[in-house]
């Protein structure tokens, strides 16, 4: 009996070979496709909705003598899966979406909402949700693509590599993922922030570089963040990684200069009645990294004055930011709303209809504490 | 059919010595390797013949001089013997240690053909049939297949006596038994199960006489025509016997409680149950630092990974799931395929069967030969066929990396030549999943499969660390209190032990 | 031990995979949004009794034959019915576990294959190891455990940096209808499949105990499930209610350096070997009901055809994904008679009736007949 389960099993068997060798449906050559490295979007030429320009992966040569080059594709379409299989009909390759590590919002797109986009690369499933998304501050995202690569070949790559660097040293733009994206604009009581991304002229040619953020209302953009408060607003958002912290006697002033090592947030919405304001707590580590005056402040003014000075700065970044964003945009970035959402529901509930007034008119109290780890490798002169 | 089996209870014909020659030289017609020697002695009263037959080249000729014709022809025999004639001769006269009286026609011509010397009286019907082997053996050196850096080097020859004198002198005990087969219809190839009584596992043993009983073969040249005809799923690739050609590790197994079945006329052994772990077992794991074998073991295990699911990871990443290559290093295979015109599953496959290919051809030359072979081998695949974009680059490392891979465990050679395309193929339909529905059928395999009753994988992890004191590692031998579950029942290895030495 | 023995822990890493399979991949995920985990553990406390019930009834009668006892408490016509019952409810559910996970491959990386060439090449391995013995799919799963702890631990620890305590927020302010469907739904899918990892228990070494052996595989399982709904939430937060495999997602989000990303074909992986051990435990369970239904003497000729019947069913039983999601969310209203009152009803019967006979035995002094009844 056990015979006859055996040759059955291997008729079967043998009549999935013949099937399966009919075709290998998924074995597809690397060859085959076009390696999409990353995406921008414009407003569509000739009547159509999108404009997109694809930067795709191009190899030169062959063997160990090859070259990657950026080969850039534009086309336009209805739907971005329209655009992207139109390529077709000028190129024999398909476009291969799972290396495709940026996507560039022209401001026109980002104004008329990326849920659309959103949706479209969280259901196929070739493009990954660790995609980073940006907003180019130049008219058109396409001109972003169209720079020349400083370092490597490819320009997409640079710019995802810059991202991280630029999150963890300078702070001046945050990452933000395509999954982060997607849980945001689905979370109450928050808006989105992108990364913006400016054409910048240099001597030997033009280059990229961020600069702040883009503000969202729901999905549509309606602001901008400068390159300086988008530091404030990651602290808030508890999303400091790393930057640097510029601060002296008055606000505003440069002569000091210190580098965040570790930050933590705590933001404590206290709501009483129509009334809500934010208790925002910041807990800084630095170290003493540099000193732009005449005078040795380190010495003179002593390590406590110093931290104190960084304390104020942040209060008052913070407050300035917040109160900024009240009046020009009016969009919940920094997630007050989420917070009382998630520690109080019913009460969120009962807010959440006026939030947009109340969102407008909140207090926030801001209690910063900066402590001084290390003095780098000098240290105050003795004696003084 | 006239095979020696129609000798059976056949008898010498008469006490005339003259008839009797005629006889046997009527049954060895046109042998002319066959000698009669005639001797008469006159010492006596009254002169006495006698005849020695004996195969030349088979047997000692100095011995046959010295201790057989000499003492025939001087010794001073009574008148009128008779019958009796014969026992004088085997008590008295002759000074060989192995002299056996008989008349049965078939002990004469296995004794005749297996070296011995079959002397012949006037007057007696029965003869003597003395040992004089002296054919020439190959010497005990170290197997060419299993050479150790350190450890004994003593090797089988293909004299089944010398072989159990090998395994005799590692153990000295009355417990280690020898039962005696022959097996061919026509060779009538001798030989011997040897096992420690006390400790083998009786089933197992049973379960190889029962297997051995039904062999029927006309011939028996090498153990391997034992094995393929009493070996556990006999059409699979997977070993469930062991082979060995050295006394050191016959000797290891049986006190393991394994069986041991040695052959005349080749230097392997047999040892039998045979678990898929000793595959990744060398003699010379327990002849050098435990530290180092048990580096070693870890090595070959992940070898034979490599070596079996490499190229079919391989196309099916490169080819399935491009996603799940980190960016840098797809653009390096994408590069390195430019203009490369085969596909890649072919460029591997073909890759494989020229390893394979330049593999076979080297093991079959002589030294020189075989370096001239394998730079010529190097230079064309390697070097050349990447330069002319005939395969890729990462292709031609794949393939090394099998090859190599898969000669850190020569034991399973032929089971991961023929998984390795299995798997491929596997790949090639249904990439990564492909590969892991191919590994389910291969672990299915293996864990279904037994031998000689006793599983052959038992698992690959249970509890107590007993059981890892010699799998993945091996443990320093005074830690290892316990023979392997399933070979005996009769468990401790060493009582008392488990403790450190100091 | 005798070679086709079934060790306890090899049981136990069965019952692992087994509730693990499916739910594992999809991630387990109900109405009750952020709240799922506290779902999964008031199912897994709920499910407890389930367990105990499962192991009376094969402890009912001497031979720990689950199907016989049934037909042996319940009588033969009954008993019957309740057989072919539980057997096409496998059916059923090998055919909806099938369709699932050949989904997902089809979906996240074979697009261009049939699903139903996914299925056949599952089945044909499937039944390739069944046919050489159930406890060869055993000791499989004891290995494959393994793999899923190492897989399910490597996603945790990696993806430790892509986490938000927040998402968890706020906790347990679902409404109570949503959790009570999520419980429902976590209680039916997976917990009360273990009905058909029972009849696997005959074939267990006789000096392993069955509840104690039951009840840690299925907590282990709670372990696992638990684990990667947690991870899925504390990732992807919204994301995690409205992507169908939220494991999948959660983990190719991991990014470790340049080098260390897309590990989710770890995910596929265990998601292809848990739902191939759980494919075989219920094929096993179908043709065993289907033996002892029919009166067969050994499952072993039936494997094919029975396994042949469940690919067939694969393309029947939804025409397309939404479907196959709404059935997987209505079945817990078909499958929870089949998973809870019979059993119950099997047990309560058996044991009175042994209580029945226990009376009356010592009275009348002759030994019960066990297979005459009602």
């Amino acid at each position: 009996m056990k015979k006859t389960v055996k040759i059955s099993a291997l008729i079967l068997e043998v009549i999935l070979i013949l099937f399966t060798f009919s075709g290998c449906w998924n074995y597809h050559e690397l060859e085959t496709y076009s390696i999409v490295s990353g995406i921008a979007i414009d407003k569509g030429l000739n009547g159509y909705k999108y404009h997109i320009t694809f930067e795709c992966i191009k190899m030169s040569g062959g063997g160990a003598g090859a070259e990657i080059e950026p080969l850039l594709l534009e086309e336009d379409g209805n739907t971005f899966f329209d655009t992207v299989r139109s390529t077709l009909r000028e190129s024999d390759k398909k476009l291969y979406f799972n290396h495709c590590k940026i996507a560039i919002l022209s401001p026109e797109i980002a104004k008329a909402g990326i849920k659309s986009l959103i949706d479209w690369v969280q259901r196929d499933s070739e493009p990954r949700l660790t995609m980073d998304l940006l907003v180019s501050r130049e008219e058109t995202a396409g001109d972003i693509l169209r720079v020349k690569p400083q370092s490597g070949q490819i320009l997409s790559y640079q710019i995802a590599g810059t991202l991280d660097e630029v999150t963890g040293y300078y702070g001046s733009s945050t990452g933000v993922q395509l999954y982060e994206a997607s849980d945001i604009l689905n979370t109450e009581g928050i808006s989105l922030v992108l990364p913006a991304i400016e054409k910048k002229k240099e001597a030997s040619g033009e280059t990229v570089q961020f600069s702040g953020g883009a503000i969202f209302k729901g999905d549509r953009q309606i602001g901008w963040l400068a390159s300086n408060s988008n530091k404030y607003y990651d602290m808030v958002r508890d999303k400091v990684k790393g930057g640097l912290l510029m601060t002296g006697p008055t606000p505003g002033s440069t002569q000091i200069c210190l580098e965040i090592r570790k930050s933590e947030t705590n933001v404590t919405p206290v709501v009483s009645g129509q009334t809500v304001s934010a208790q925002i707590q910041v807990q800084m580590k630095v170290s003493y990294a540099e000193q732009d005056s005449e005078k040795d402040e380190l010495t003179q003014t002593g390590i406590d004055k110093v931290e104190e000075y960084a304390e104020k700065t942040v209060e008052y970044g913070i407050e300035s930011v917040v109160k900024e964003v009240q009046q020009n945009d009016n969009s919940d970035i920094f997630g007050f709303g989420s917070h009382i959402y998630q520690n109080n529901r019913k009460e969120w509930e009962r807010l959440s209809p006026k939030w947009h007034e109340i969102f407008k008119t909140m207090k926030v109290n801001v209690e910063a504490e900066v402590e001084i780890e290390n003095t780098g490798l000098s240290r105050a002169k003795a004696g003084d | 059919m006239n095979t020696s089996d129609s000798f059976a209870g056949a008898k010498l014909p008469s006490d005339r010595i003259e008839q009797n020659i005629r006889y046997l030289r009527d049954l060895f017609t046109d042998d002319e390797t066959l000698i009669f020697r005639r001797l008469v002695n006159e010492k006596g009263k009254q002169p006495l013949r006698f005849c020695l037959i004996y195969a030349d080249g088979m047997v000692n000729n100095r011995l046959i001089n010295q201790d057989v014709i000499r003492p025939v022809l001087e010794f001073l025999f009574k008148p009128d013997e008779g019958e009796a004639l014969i026992d004088t001769v085997q008590l008295q006269a002759m000074f060989s240690n192995d002299a056996k009286k008989t008349d049965s026609v078939e002990e004469l011509i296995q004794g005749i053909v297996y070296g011995d010397t079959v002397l012949l009286a006037e007057g007696c019907q029965q003869a003597l049939i003395l040992n004089t082997k002296g054919f020439t053996l190959r010497s005990i050196a170290e197997p060419e297949s299993e050479r150790v850096i350190c450890g004994p080097r003593e090797g089988f020859n293909e004299s089944i006596l010398t072989n159990l004198s090998l395994l005799r002198r590692k153990i000295r005990t009355q417990d280690l038994k020898f039962k005696f087969l022959t097996f061919g219809r026509r060779t009538k190839t001798k030989a011997c199960i040897c096992y420690m009584d006390s400790i083998v596992n009786h089933n197992v043993l049973t379960e190889l006489e029962r297997r051995l009983e039904k062999i029927d073969i006309d011939g028996m040249l090498d153990t391997n025509y034992i094995t393929e005809n009493i070996k556990d799923a006999s059409y699979s690739a997977v070993k469930t016997i062991g082979t060995t050609e050295r006394p050191d590790v016959v000797a290891a197994k049986l006190l393991e409680g394994r069986v041991a079945l040695i052959l005349d006329g080749t230097p392997v052994a047999l040892t039998v149950p045979y678990l898929f772990i000793e595959h990744f077992q060398a003699d010379e794991d327990y002849y050098i630092n435990y530290v180092f074998s048990s580096i070693d073991r870890v090595l070959r295990f992940v070898a034979f990974m490599l070596s079996l699911i490499s190229p079919a990871v391989y196309v099916a990443m490169v080819t399935f799931h491009q996603e799940m290559l980190p960016t840098p290093l797809l653009m390096s295979i994408f590069t390195s395929r430019q203009g490369v015109p085969f596909p890649t599953a072919l460029e591997v496959t073909m890759m494989l069967v020229v390893f394979e290919m330049l593999r076979e051809s080297g093991a079959r030359m002589p030294g020189i030969m075989g370096q001239t072979l394998s730079i010529v081998g190097a230079l064309v695949i390697g070097q050349a066929a990447v330069d002319a974009k005939i395969v890729s680059a990462p292709v031609v490392i794949v393939v090394a990396l099998t090859g190599i891979c898969g000669l850190m465990i020569t034991r399973l050679k032929g089971y991961l030549i023929i998984h390795r395309f299995f798997l491929l193929l596997c790949a090639c339909v249904l990439g990564l999943y492909g590969v892991l529905l191919g590994l389910l059928v291969l672990l299915s395999g293996l864990f279904g499969m037994t031998s000689f009753g006793i599983p052959i994988m038992p698992d690959v992890y249970t509890r107590g660390l007993q059981n890892y004191k010699d799998t993945y590692i091996r443990a320093p031998w005074w830690m290892m209190i316990k023979r392997p579950r399933f070979l005996s029942g009769n468990r401790v290895r060493q009582s008392g032990g488990g403790k450190k030495p100091q | 031990m005798n070679r086709t023995d079934i060790s306890a822990k090899q049981m136990e890493a069965t019952v692992v995979l087994f509730l693990v399979g499916s739910s594992l991949v999809t991630g387990g995920s109900t109405r009750a949004k952020q709240d799922t985990w506290f779902c999964i553990v008031a199912a897994m406390i709920l499910v407890i009794p389930m367990v105990w019930v499962h192991s009376e009834i094969l402890n009912l009668y001497p031979g720990r034959n689950y199907f016989e006892n049934i037909i042996c408490a319940a009588g033969r016509p009954a008993g019957t019915v309740i057989c072919v019952l539980i057997t096409l409810y496998a059916l059923v559910l090998g055919a909806v576990v099938l369709r699932n996970f050949s989904e997902f491959i089809h979906l996240v990386n074979m697009v261009e294959t049939p699903i139903i060439m996914i299925a056949v090449s599952v089945m044909v391995v499937v039944i390739y190891t069944l046919s050489n013995g159930l406890y060869v799919l055993a000791r499989i799963s004891k290995l494959m455990l393994l793999l899923l702890v190492v897989s399910v631990t490597v996603t945790i620890v990696l993806a430790y940096q892509n986490m938000d305590a927040s998402h968890l927020k706020p906790v347990l302010q679902s409404r109570p209808a949503d959790l009570l469907r999520g419980i429902v739904s976590s209680f039916s899918t997976p917990y009360c499949e273990i009905i058909l990892c029972a009849p696997m228990f005959g074939a267990m070494s006789r000096n392993a105990k069955i509840f104690p052996t039951f009840l840690k595989g299925v907590f282990f399982a709670f372990l696992i499930l638990l684990a990667a709904n947690i991870r899925n939430t504390l990732v992807l937060g919204y994301l995690d209610t409205t992507v169908n495999y939220s494991s999948y997602e959660a983990v190719s989000v991991i990014q470790i350096g340049e080098f260390f990303t897309r590990v989710e074909v770890l995910i596929g992986i265990t998601l292809l070997l848990a739902g191939f051990v759980k494919s075989g435990v219920i094929l096993f369970s179908t043709c065993e009901g289907l033996r002892k239904a029919a009166g067969y003497r050994d499952y072993e000729p039936i494997v094919v055809p029975v396994g042949v019947l469940t690919l067939t069913a694969v393309p029947l039983i939804s025409s397309n994904v939404s479907e196959l999601s709404w059935m997987i969310e209505h079945l817990p209203f078909y499958a929870l008679p089949v998973q809870v009152l019979l059993p119950v009803l099997v047990l309560v019967i058996g044991k009175g009736k042994k209580k029945l006979k226990q009376r009356k035995a010592p009275r009348q002094g002759q030994i019960p007949k066990k297979t005459k009844s009602a």
